[in-house]
């Protein structure tokens, strides 16, 4: 599980066609590099910087998200 | 004529860089979605479309498709487009670039944001990546029109190009010559179909592609960019659990006082001088009907709504500044939680916050939500959002019965307001919740939130965002105030009585009631108050007399037409030119308690928070959903919600 401060690289996007796909349109797929900013618990959201873009996805979706841990 | 289309990603510049070419006031925000229809306007004898922002080809949510299908026609027709990329988000932004070359767009790149990339140290060789693209590129401001001359020059020359080196790339790499002959953009829908991993390979070669492209002409430094980091830190803040959501109520709070304190005075200008006005035109002419016509119709009625302009253009400027800010997205951020609890999203929250200023752009902007079942939600309970047509009913009503006092720095009817803003925020959400539970679907959309970069507000973009609105407002209410006020003097000043009736009813209700007036027995007696009295059985229990009935009647066109309308009822019954206010306030029922008691105005206030007035809003809803069915049963929910609940309302008062 990713937390505040991690960077990481993702490594591959598993969920059904369309959900991938949208996210895959938002930049988050295979090979993209991010850095989690933070982990709100209480808004059960993840706020990530995807390489220089910054964007919020649910928790609830980033657990199919397999990466891989820099640094 | 030619066609020339602004194309990209969302929240690039695109309507930006479409008002410098065109002149025109497209809406522009800091926030993913602000376009939600094509816009167009002329330049230089060509037209300039402004697409709502397009991620990917392969998006398939409503607003994406309708870029999408014009984009189509577009490239088939042989017409170029202006690709506009955030010059911050480079790589990102070229992705959707490299699709359009594939089906061989006549294109132009502008990066946007040059004064941005200056500050982050970005550099990003113009020359270079133009050789490499075989395309123009202009590297330009938008919002300021820094370089606009090149991008005119490419313009009426027509310099746009196919970017050839990435065609060929892609076309060894991945497309079919049919492609590339016949343009066919169903390619990527039949694409996607054909196997679980296609469009994550297409996308990650392009990527490489990208990147490939982008070498050496594309430099970052190493350290973060001073925008993205101000930006991340002061959303530790503004994200904060309790400071975030402090910093939110606060701010609605603030927007709420500002719209009462900071109008007053102009408002007390506009009303006296209206008040003046009616007084110079009762005397204007020889013919006392005449001045009737102009004191009592037309100058009472526009009055009505012209003293409104300062408090709707306040909410106007505040909401612009948040939009404009980026701070819309941290607001879906903090209350995606609470709202998927009612059945929508934070993706809602656009349309939701909208709807505070019209619900017609606001149901539009639900095309956005990609979970049918959460957009045709947002659909209907958007209207429940206290839109700016409501105000000048509100602000009447809560200064008829709301003391003017303070507690600590918070005036009484600035809090009143804010109360009646919560209740349609509560009435909205509840609606939601009960409509989503009726309906099928599944709740699991995905749910990604563009955090846009904080930017100092676009004050000249904001004020003529302002501007603009009001006056539109002003326009489309002012017309239909306009004929309703000479409809209502008309029906309110003549009787199908003769005047020896009147005289004789007159003077035997006269001597037992001293107060009594020749104008009011006229108005009682004048087709208005015969229409009035007909449909009194129905509103008397909810303590609303005839003459309330009549301006509740004529504000079911729109409901910013109630003021007006009792203005002008209340003025012909009355001899007294004061303000709106005091002849309201001054008004009796036959045993001598104020028509508009507390009990009253508390159940105005809440037919008025529930009821559904606005056609154009029943309009755009059978535009959006594709179906009568929906209008109907919102206006039918909504017409029964008010009235159930200013009966209760006042009943209990």
């Amino acid at each position: 599980m990713l937390k505040t401060g991690d960077e990481a690289l993702i490594l591959s996007v598993d969920h059904p066609d369309d959900i991938r796909d949208q996210m895959m349109a938002n930049g988050i797929c295979t090979g993209a590099r991010l850095r989690v900013e933070e982990v709100s618990k209480l808004h059960k959201m993840m706020y990530l910087n995807l390489e220089g873009r910054l964007m919020a996805i649910r928790l609830s979706r980033t657990t199919d998200i397999q990466v891989n841990k820099l640094g | 004529m030619q066609q020339v289309l602004c194309v990209g990603n969302p929240n690039v510049g695109k309507s930006s860089l479409f008002n410098q070419l065109t002149g025109l006031h497209q809406k522009v925000a800091n926030y993913a979605g602000a376009t939600i229809q094509e816009a167009s306007g002329l330049y230089d004898g060509r037209e300039v479309i402004d697409l709502p922002g397009l991620r990917s080809l392969w998006s398939n949510s409503p607003d994406e498709q309708v870029s999408i299908r014009s984009l189509q026609q577009a490239i088939q027709a042989g017409d170029p487009l202006i690709f506009v990329a955030n010059g911050l988000q480079l790589e990102d932004s070229m992705i959707l670039f490299s699709q359009l070359a594939d089906l061989r767009a006549k294109m132009c790149l502008v990066i946007n944001f040059k004064d941005e990339l200056n500050k982050s140290k970005i550099s990003i060789n113009a020359k270079e990546l133009q050789q490499r693209l075989n395309c123009p590129v202009i590297l330009m401001n938008a919002r300021t029109g820094d370089n606009l001359n090149r991008l005119h020059r490419v313009i009426t020359e027509d310099r746009f190009e196919v970017p050839t080196s990435f065609c060929r790339s892609m076309h060894d790499v991945l497309v079919h010559d049919r492609l590339v002959n016949h343009l066919d953009t169903a390619f990527y829908a039949e694409r996607g179909g054909q196997g679980r991993f296609e469009k994550s390979k297409d996308h990650v070669r392009r990527k490489m592609l990208i990147q490939s492209v982008l070498d050496n002409v594309l430099k970052v430094p190493a350290t973060a960019s001073p925008l993205v980091s101000n930006t991340t830190r002061f959303d530790k803040i503004a994200l904060h659990p309790i400071w975030g959501t402090m910093i939110f109520l606060l701010t609605m709070v603030l927007l709420f006082q500002s719209i009462f304190s900071l109008a007053s005075y102009p408002m007390d200008w506009i009303d006296g001088l209206f008040s003046h006005l009616a007084s110079l035109a009762s005397e204007f002419t020889s013919w006392p009907v005449i001045n009737s016509l102009l004191a009592d119709g037309i100058i009472a009625g526009i009055g009505g709504v012209v003293i409104f302009i300062p408090q709707i253009a306040i909410l106007f400027l505040l909401l612009g500044l948040l939009e404009s800010s980026g701070y819309m997205g941290r607001i879906s951020f903090l209350s995606d939680r609470l709202l998927r609890k009612f059945g929508l999203s934070g993706s809602s929250v656009v349309p939701l916050l909208s709807g505070m200023a019209c619900s017609i752009p606001a149901i539009m902007s639900a095309r956005s939500i990609r979970n049918p079942k959460e957009r045709l939600a947002a659909i209907m309970a958007t209207p429940l959002m206290t839109c700016s047509a409501r105000l000048p009913v509100y602000v009447i009503l809560i200064a008829l019965v709301v003391p003017q006092g303070r507690w600590l720095i918070f005036g009484y009817q600035g809090l009143a307001l804010l109360g009646m803003y919560a209740l349609g925020v509560a009435a909205t959400l509840l609606f939601a919740l009960a409509f989503s539970r009726q309906q099928s679907g599944s709740d699991s959309a995905i749910w990604i939130l563009d955090l846009p970069l904080y930017r100092y507000p676009h004050w000249k973009a904001v004020l003529q965002s302002v501007y603009r609105k009001t006056i539109s407002f002003v326009k489309e209410a002012g017309k239909i105030i306009f004929i309703i006020s000479i409809l209502l003097w008309f029906l309110s000043s003549f009787s199908p009585r003769s005047s020896t009736f009147l005289a004789q009813e007159y003077e035997t209700r006269s001597a037992t009631d001293e107060n009594l007036s020749e104008e009011a027995v006229l108005l009682e007696h004048s087709y208005a108050g015969y229409i009035g009295k007909g449909i009194e059985p129905v509103i008397r229990p909810l303590g609303y007399d005839w003459k309330i009935g009549i301006a509740l009647l004529s504000s079911f066109a729109a409901r910013e037409i109630f003021v007006g309308s009792l203005s002008t009822i209340y003025s012909i019954g009355s001899e007294d030119e004061g303000s709106i206010l005091e002849r309201l306030r001054k008004e009796r029922r036959p045993d001598g308690t104020p028509v508009f008691s507390l009990a009253t105005a508390l159940s105005l206030l809440i037919f008025y928070a529930f009821a559904l007035q606005c056609m154009s809003t029943l309009a755009i809803t059978r535009q959006e959903t594709n179906s009568w069915k929906w209008p109907i049963l919102q206006f039918g929910i909504m017409l029964g919600m008010a009235y159930v609940g200013a009966l209760i309302v006042y009943q209990l008062f």
